[in-house]
């Protein structure tokens, strides 16, 4: 057997686990969650786009699957990925990387496929700013969740803690539960010799740290200082009381071939799963999950679609073979709506999980025929900004998302007026 | 930022550019160039160890061969391929809660399984813990510790023995030296420089690990550091040495693995799948046994006096039973193959390579060429124009892969990148989608003639058939030779080449080229070179 804390504790304490759903987990007041879902190459727009009748709409035909959500989210439309538009990489590198920053790729170190050179995002995104809003005292900051996501580049990140310093997505769920679990505090009879054992490693671990910051140049400083800050966190989660027993572990998922294409239903059920349990157990408060990546070259061979997905987004919208991208969309929605309803059947304080969360659903292009960052696909849902859903709301003239991504961080408490590069920031949308 | 630009496909220009470090003298510059100077760029943020890394010293330094590191934490970013990109690499809050659960973990284990081989005292007390710390010490830290952290260690030490005894004390004190920084991270801090700014030389003891993890991948052993110690380091003479015998040992041929395992982006084969319609005889384990397959070859090309034409054409295979459609009577272990012609031969041949270099239902002349130009020739193609359909000819009967894909030269605004990949990537033409030797397709002989078109190479230009042709002018040219150093300069320093570069990466690419590729030569060239052994920007 290998021997682990987790397998030691299982070992000792003989906790089984238990359906954590609890409302001794609620606090007085529930934690706001964001949840950021990424799909590649755009979408089908005439199957995903909302017919607009007075108040109501009626959902896209590839959007079926949300109709029993129709209260609960809004999409929006006329926002253009503005950052996207100019900058080093190409289309899809530039719409994944401004997605949640707001920001250009920066020119640096590897060469974009259109033969420029590329770096990474130039900013925070959108979800690592609101870990500085609503994150504070969670045992794990955020989540970055894939679904057949791999590649290690631009192509393949969507969320930064900071310019160049991408934080790359999780593809296997038993590491997703090994993040959640692996480290959690112990029960109390194990628990606080355990505790402060690791509370004296980390301090030495700190004096250590000290040691070789008088020694290095000032950049050198800065990186230490940064691992630094986050050994000090880690110490806080450890050394915090213990979570409600049924949250402390939960049955480790099966092994999955979770690197292949057929799979990928299945990981994204399990990667639901444990985000759903994270967020009820407040293990978590921000995530994202990426459906593959940009420019991905896969075929869904679960719904029956043989093609290379990026290809297929390129054919004409009089192709018939493009109709495969709205099995693709319908497929994503499905997916959205398996998450919505796990949150919504989660019952947290008089309500439920999806009233204390937002979740925002993107691509990188509008459509993968002509890479327009114009008029993007973009929807909400949840209720943690506390805005009227049930919409569809188009705005008079065309904004930049960027608005959109000030609008959340004020749905969430910020008191910022900006988000990414200013220059694609005319203000948060009204109405909402 | 001291990523300053891309500077590998200019061809090195007559002029010189600006100088690395102390000790590399330009060219007399030329009348109308600019001239080489000093650079002030800080060239020399330490490194945070890999999980490759990781792992190897770990079953170096305690023991523990379960490879913690990889199954552990996250995935490191990709800057060419290569994981050990110093800026990029870096600590994230995934990334510090993985390590120290690692460490916890193989504490744990080694002072339970192997409590003998890191402390050989016969009496289990405050003194053997000393002991301990210093000793240990040395090797997790690759120098000796200073009187501060030696005051620190013994103290945490001694604490921990009294409050829950020796071996409590022992995992607790693994698991902080597993979580320093001075573990976790080489730091290039160097000797102070005389003037300030200006380059510094490297301690002895942050050259043997800097040498270590790029010739080996993993720490210094006990000569290495102990060279470091006595001073033999201190000159380009002792370097060659040290590096020498370790460029002898079986771990160099391991790391060199490691390097070409990411050139040619053997994690990608986990994720090739066939469509079964088209090639019944795919299975899933394929993707193993393509990458061990691939990895075997890799360690065969990279022994001692392995070169770039023995990579591009060692008439070699490793199959195991799996792979039994590439060559008949497979046994369940990998055994080797000899080929029997230049067509079959090379890394170009290899299965999983041109498995991964085509469309789950047939090859793809186009991935191949631009994985050439892209890859070996570091000359990267731009994608489509946007609007464009991309997608492949699809197989039709009684159509071979180049009539269907004829189509790239009648199509307005196709021919002018497809008229140089398409020529490179027919070369490949007796390979199928699963990389399976082919003499017919639809019924037709195959026509593997080729050309090679537009490289700033203008020698290597030229038409040529099948891949053994191929290959034989790639082992030849002065671009090939830049592009592959280029390569491996940026893993042994773990960044990309900035301007003030120039002057050291020349040298190193001219090295290569005129010892007619040989590996050993090119990584001796690397750790001679003043980017290697000084840190530019001074120090504190």
């Amino acid at each position: 057997m290998k021997l682990t804390r987790r397998s030691l504790f299982r070992a000792a304490g003989g906790l089984a686990f238990a359906v954590p759903w609890l409302e001794s987990v609620a606090q007085t007041v529930a934690p706001k969650r964001f949840i950021s879902l990424y799909h590649p190459n755009g979408v089908h727009t005439a199957a995903w786009a909302p017919t607009v009748s007075g108040a109501d709409f009626t959902f896209g035909s590839s959007q079926t699957a949300l109709a029993p959500f129709k209260n609960d989210l809004m999409y929006l439309q006329n926002l253009d990925l503005k950052s996207a538009l100019t900058g080093a990489g190409e289309q899809h590198q530039r719409g994944l990387c401004g997605l949640l920053t707001g920001r250009k790729i920066e020119a640096g170190s590897f060469t974009g496929n259109d033969g420029t050179t590329a770096g990474w995002a130039s900013g925070i995104s959108l979800d690592q700013q609101l870990v500085s809003i609503v994150g504070e005292g969670a045992r794990v900051a955020s989540l970055q969740l894939g679904v057949h996501a791999a590649e290690r580049d631009v192509s393949g990140c969507l969320s930064y803690a900071a310019a160049a310093t991408p934080l790359l997505p999780q593809g296997d769920p038993r590491q997703t539960f090994a993040r959640l679990f692996d480290i959690n505090p112990m029960p109390n009879d194990l628990g606080e010799p355990l505790r402060k054992r690791r509370a004296s490693v980390l301090d030495a671990v700190r004096e250590q740290f000290g040691f070789m910051k008088n020694r290095v140049s000032a950049s050198d400083r800065v990186a230490l200082d940064t691992h630094l800050e986050r050994v000090r966190q880690l110490e806080l989660r450890l050394t915090a009381l213990p979570l409600p027993v049924q949250c402390q572990s939960a049955p480790q998922p099966a092994e999955t071939l979770w690197e292949t294409e057929k799979a990928m239903p299945e990981v994204a059920k399990l990667q639901f799963d444990l985000l759903a349990l994270a967020l009820a157990c407040d293990l978590t408060r921000v995530a994202t999950m990426m459906f593959s990546d940009a420019k991905n070259h896969i075929a869904l061979p679960f719904i029956n679609v043989f093609g290379d997905v990026h290809n297929i987004s390129h054919l004409s919208n009089l192709d018939p073979n493009r109709e495969d991208l709205a099995k693709r969309d319908k497929w994503q929605a499905e997916q959205l709506a398996y998450l919505l309803n796990k949150l919504k059947t989660t019952p947290e304080g008089g309500g439920n999980l999806l009233d204390n969360t937002l979740v925002l659903w993107g691509s990188e292009v509008a459509e993968g025929n002509d890479h327009s960052h114009d008029d993007m696909p973009f929807l909400v849902a949840g209720h943690a900004t506390g805005w009227q859903m049930g919409r569809v709301v188009k705005t008079p003239t065309a904004r930049p998302h960027n608005d959109l991504l000030v609008s959340i961080l004020q749905g969430f408490g910020g008191t910022q007026t900006t988000f990414g590069d200013p220059a694609y920031v005319t203000g948060p949308l009204t109405g909402l | 930022m001291w990523e300053r630009g891309r500077i590998v496909n200019s061809r090195w220009p007559l002029i010189a550019l600006l100088v690395a470090a102390a000790g590399c003298k330009p060219p007399e510059p030329a009348p109308s160039g600019p001239v080489c100077a000093a650079s002030t760029a800080d060239a020399a943020p330490f490194r945070m160890l890999t999980r490759a890394e990781l792992d190897r010293t770990l079953a170096d330094l305690v023991g523990d061969t379960t490879r913690p590191a990889a199954n552990r934490l996250p995935n490191e970013p990709l800057v060419y391929g290569f994981d050990n990109n110093s800026r990029l690499h870096t600590a994230n809050d995934t990334w510090v809660a993985a390590s120290f659960e690692l460490a916890e973990d193989v504490a744990l284990r080694a002072v339970k399984d192997r409590k003998a081989t890191l402390v050989t005292c016969t009496t289990f007390d405050g003194a053997c813990g000393d002991q301990f710390v210093e000793t240990f010490g040395r090797k997790a830290f690759r120098r000796a510790l200073n009187a501060e952290e030696l005051g620190a260690f013994k103290k945490f030490f001694a604490d921990a023995l009294a409050k829950g005894g020796f071996d409590a004390a022992l995992e607790q004190t693994l698991t902080v030296f597993l979580q320093s920084p001075q573990f976790l991270y080489r730091p290039e801090v160097g000797v102070r420089a005389i003037v300030p700014g200006s380059p510094a030389r490297l301690e002895p003891t942050e050259l043997a690990s800097k040498l270590s993890y790029f010739l080996w991948g993993t720490m210094p052993d006990e000569e290495l550091l102990a060279a470091a110690e006595n001073g033999e380091l201190d000159t380009p003479a002792g370097i060659d040495k040290q590096a020498k015998r370790m460029l002898s040992s079986p771990r160099a041929a391991s790391a060199a693995t490691d390097f070409f395992s990411r050139y040619f982006t053997l994690d990608a084969l986990a994720r090739v799948e066939k469509d079964v319609a088209r090639f019944p005889s795919w299975v899933p384990q394929l993707q193993t046994s393509w990458k061990q397959s691939m990895q075997l070859y890799f360690g065969e090309v990279t022994k001692p006096g392995g070169t770039l034409q023995g990579l591009l054409s060692t008439p070699a295979l490793y199959v195991d039973s799996t792979m039994s459609m590439y060559a008949p009577n497979a046994s369940m272990e990998f055994q080797r193959v000899t080929m029997t012609a230049p067509g079959k031969s090379g890394v170009l041949a290899q299965p999983g390579l041109l498995a991964r270099l085509a469309s789950p239902d047939q090859g793809s002349p186009v991935r191949r060429g631009v994985f050439v130009f892209d890859r070996l020739l570091c000359q990267p193609l731009p994608l489509p124009p946007p609007a464009f359909n991309i997608t492949p000819p699809p197989p039709k009967p009684g159509a071979t892969t180049r009539e269907r894909f004829a189509v790239h030269g009648t199509t307005v605004g196709c021919t002018s990148c497809h008229e140089r990949i398409d020529p490179m990537g027919f070369g490949f033409e007796h390979f199928d989608g699963m990389g399976v030797y082919r003499d017919k397709e639809e019924g037709k002989d195959i026509d593997s003639s080729g050309a090679i078109v537009a490289t700033r190479d203008t020698e290597l230009r030229g038409a040529f058939n099948g891949v053994g042709e191929l290959s034989a002018k790639l082992s030849k040219s002065k671009q090939v030779h830049d592009c592959l150093s280029t390569q491996w300069y940026r893993w042994a320093l773990g960044r990309v080449e900035a301007e003030s570069d120039a002057c050291a990466l020349e040298k190193v690419q001219q090295k290569f080229f005129d010892t007619s590729g040989s590996f050993e030569e090119l990584q001796l060239a690397i750790v001679g070179s003043d980017a290697f052994r000084f840190r530019s920007g001074g120090n504190p």
